[in-house]
């Protein structure tokens, strides 16, 4: 075999091994199983409200993950557009959850990617750990420190109509009794995934 | 619980020694308010527990609740996104009644916790591990409802027809559902066009406007993230409900009636529309229907006050 021969083989079984680990590792997520059933029909790109505004539609990230583009499937903005309506799923003729696929993506992608989404989720789950509920100011501080503090005074005037309105708690919540517990799931969650 | 086996089942189906309800009786769940309803969406709280209670429901407040974790967590870390509901779950379980659940945000969170506590994938193991660290046990789903399926599957619309007080003749309602109460499939609705809020409001004496949009989603959370676009499809919801002629939008979700109310102004600017559509949940108009205390039921906590199209009912 040539050289050049044995290289391009080498590419092209790259590739493949490639494909099947991302589609491997997309379908061990729950309800990711149907994955590999994907034809390619566009229902879910058709259904989405949201699709005219991704570089990338969900059918076409479909194929992207089904022909192993990992790196760029997880660059894209996709996911990131996702609202989990479900209209994709519902509809989906081979029972493909697209709205689990797009969560799947997000939490890989979180892992590596910094934007305004990624400091969004992380800023929540980061509030939620701390009082084991939801605390908007705190949330949006969070936010706002990750992204751009000066977004703060953009958020003032609806955060003071939300508070006139008896809408938000400018005091924190007292955490809840369990609070101590939800930290220690975070912490166990942690060393699962990272024993994994 | 999702499937045809437990279809019209009563909300004591699968509790031990279990009978149906009888018609007329008390009606007790455990109640998961979730985070918005203690905060953006306090007016749909108070008026869930009130207009239930005077239907013969009570929802007794889940104890030591957490946040669900909503999209943000199913987005950050699956395997937290199952275990921080599946908390909720076990305590649910612990108490032995059935869970009611207002928000549609919470209830699409909890029902995935509960589908994954339901399947034998070894995500169920690692839950049920994670859990087992905070010395919480969840062997099985339990049975999880949306208020507005209490509302018209338990109690009926004959019941809540004969409490009706004040029929609220006249008054323009487009039902909006948002998606995460329809999809994915739950026990109850059609995921696209589901009619039991049509059917609620209709009870209540309103017109209910044809809304062909009724399950197109708000956006959510995007609008942090992705604010451009959600405002352009809420001015959509806004353009239809108009254009059918209602007076107001009746919701279920806290996400829903956020981004449509509190965000109005900004769509009308960036626009250049000239909305003034109040937002309100639909449990403010059935429990000021149901002849309870005006003041009590949150009217002029929107942005868009409602209060001009109610008050000629009191």
């Amino acid at each position: 075999m040539e050289q050049a021969e044995a290289k391009a083989m080498e590419v092209i079984r790259q590739d493949a091994f490639d494909a099947a680990a991302f589609l491997d590792e997309l379908a061990s997520y729950p309800s990711g199983e149907n994955i590999r059933s994907c034809m390619q029909c566009g229902v879910c790109t058709a259904s989405c409200p949201l699709s005219s505004k991704m570089t990338e539609t969900p059918r076409k990230i479909m194929e992207m993950i089904k022909t192993g583009m990992r790196n760029e499937v997880l660059a894209s903005d996709t996911m990131w557009y996702c609202a989990s309506c479900y209209a994709c799923t519902v509809r989906c003729p081979q029972g493909i959850s697209m709205a689990e696929v797009m969560y799947a993506l997000r939490t890989i992608a979180m892992k590596t990617a910094r934007n305004l989404s990624t400091s969004f989720y992380q800023s929540f789950s980061d509030t939620v750990r701390r009082y084991g509920r939801m605390h908007e100011s705190d949330l949006m501080i969070r936010f706002a420190l990750r992204t751009n503090p000066l977004s703060l005074l953009k958020m003032g005037p609806l955060g003071v109509r939300m508070l006139m309105k008896g809408k938000m708690n400018l005091m924190p919540p007292s955490a809840i009794r369990g609070a101590k517990e939800i930290a220690r799931l975070y912490d166990k969650v942690a060393e699962m995934e990272g024993g994994a | 619980m999702t499937d045809a086996r437990t279809k019209g089942a009563g909300p004591k189906a699968g509790l031990e020694g279990g009978t149906e309800p009888e018609a007329g009786a008390a009606l007790k769940y455990s109640f998961f308010p979730g985070c918005s309803l203690h905060s953006t969406a306090r007016e749909y709280h108070e008026t869930a527990v009130k207009s239930m209670a005077a239907l013969g429901v009570e929802l007794e407040e889940l104890e030591d609740w957490n946040c669900c974790g909503a999209t943000a967590l199913s987005s950050a870390d699956t395997l937290l996104s199952y275990a921080l509901p599946a908390r909720n779950l076990a305590m649910v379980a612990e108490v032995g009644r059935p869970l009611a659940v207002a928000c549609n945000s919470c209830f699409v969170t909890l029902n995935r916790a509960n589908a994954v506590m339901a399947s034998d994938t070894p995500w169920r193991k690692k839950v049920q591990e994670a859990l087992a660290a905070i010395g919480r046990r969840l062997t099985r789903p339990v049975e999880i409802r949306h208020t507005l399926h209490i509302l018209r599957h338990e109690v009926g619309l004959d019941r809540l027809r004969e409490k009706v007080t004040r029929r609220l003749e006249g008054l323009k309602v487009a039902p909006y559902y948002g998606c995460q109460i329809a999809r994915p499939r739950h026990q109850w609705g059609d995921p696209e066009l589901p009619v039991e809020m049509d059917e609620v409001l209709a009870a209540t004496g309103a017109e209910v406007v044809r809304y062909d949009r009724k399950t197109k989603c708000c956006g959510g959370a995007l609008m942090t993230t992705k604010e451009d676009i959600v405002l352009s499809i809420n001015e959509e919801l806004l353009r239809e409900a108009k254009a059918r002629g209602a007076d107001i939008i009746a919701v279920c979700c806290p996400m829903c009636q956020m981004n449509l109310d509190a965000y109005q102004g900004k769509i009308n600017s960036r626009f250049g529309t000239d909305y003034s559509i109040p937002i309100v949940y639909y449990t403010q108009l059935v429990g000021f229907a149901l002849g309870l205390d005006e003041a009590e039921m949150g009217f002029s906590r929107g942005f868009v006050p409602a209060t001009k199209y109610l008050r000629k009912y009191a």
